[in-house]
């Protein structure tokens, strides 16, 4: 990321505070990402509703970043890559917003399956769960350092992660046609695995901001890459 | 005349014949210009459609002045 001087101060500590605001929206997403995990392992109610609870600090989060982004852009009028910069900044914080939201789901359902004995199943999710990490923690890193390598292989990991949700979500089918009184713990798992390969798309998006940011070009929806 | 009665008379003008208005007011440039040319010191240094040149210049030097960054 550029870190060049303005001639005026007052841009570059309002830059500085949205880039301090979206990195803090990013560690407390990154927390309930990973503890989600650690929760459904562990069998942890607590951890689930310190998820739960997590989740407005990020809201909050989300608001404000929208009011310094456009606080910035209307008062400072930036151009090139400081427009681009505050353009993208708002989008990732949507899409931090949106896989907190994942992990809060993942926390609910974790918590319904509190209900009954374990499921040896549950430890099948752990694979991906490590690759949609994984994968928000790298399009994180993309887009603070402006890394366009590191973006441009987020999306073939993505389908990486796509492809073992899917197998998953065959051998989960399978199982609850074997142990049908199970059926609706199969289910949450299914569920859960869902919630996992919809926040691998998040950091997808992000990982596109950040390729937005440092070279203007927009791949979202170029087939070539990737 | 006022400002909004001027910038219509340059665009009715501008239609039979290019107008280039030369200028170090970035603001105006943006409102008034299809193409932008970004001159340094007597250089053309870069020219685009205006959208592109302000979102996205090539050049350090354009980047550095529509920017407002020091040094």
């Amino acid at each position: 990321m550029q870190e060049k001087s303005h001639i005026l101060s007052s841009f570059d500590k309002a830059l500085e505070k949205l880039n301090d605001s979206i990195r803090r929206m990013a560690v407390i997403t990154q927390e309930s990402l990973g503890d989600s995990a650690r929760a459904l392992a562990r069998r942890d109610e607590a951890l689930c509703n310190r998820i739960i609870a997590d989740d407005e600090a990020v809201d909050a989060l989300e608001m404000e970043i929208d009011r310094e982004g456009v606080n910035i852009l209307t008062r400072f009028q930036p151009l090139a890559h400081d427009f681009r910069r505050v353009f993208a900044t708002i989008k990732v914080a949507t899409d931090l917003e949106r896989i907190s939201d994942q992990a809060v789901n993942i926390a609910r359902r974790s918590k319904r399956l509190l209900q009954s004995p374990e499921l040896p199943e549950t430890r099948m999710l752990e694979p991906i769960h490590a690759q949609a990490a994984s994968l928000l923690q790298d399009s994180l890193r993309a887009f603070n350092e402006e890394d366009i390598e590191l973006a441009m292989g987020l999306k073939a990991r993505d389908r990486e992660l796509d492809k073992a949700h899917k197998e998953l979500i065959d051998r989960l089918t399978r199982r609850m046609e074997e142990d049908a009184p199970r059926l609706p713990d199969y289910l949450n798992l299914i569920f859960i695995a869902r919630y996992l390969e919809r926040a691998g798309d998040h950091a997808v998006n992000i990982g596109e901001d950040a390729v937005y940011a440092r070279n203007a070009r927009d791949i979202r929806h170029d087939r070539t890459e990737g | 005349m006022n400002s909004g009665g001027f910038f219509s008379c340059l665009h009715f003008l501008s239609s039979p014949a290019p107008i280039v208005n030369v200028t170090h007011n970035i603001q105006q440039a943006r409102r008034l210009a299809d193409d932008t040319a970004y001159l340094l010191l007597g250089k053309l240094i870069e020219r685009a459609l205006t959208c592109d040149i302000f979102i996205n210049p090539q050049r350090p030097e354009t980047e550095r002045d529509i920017s407002g960054q020091m040094g």
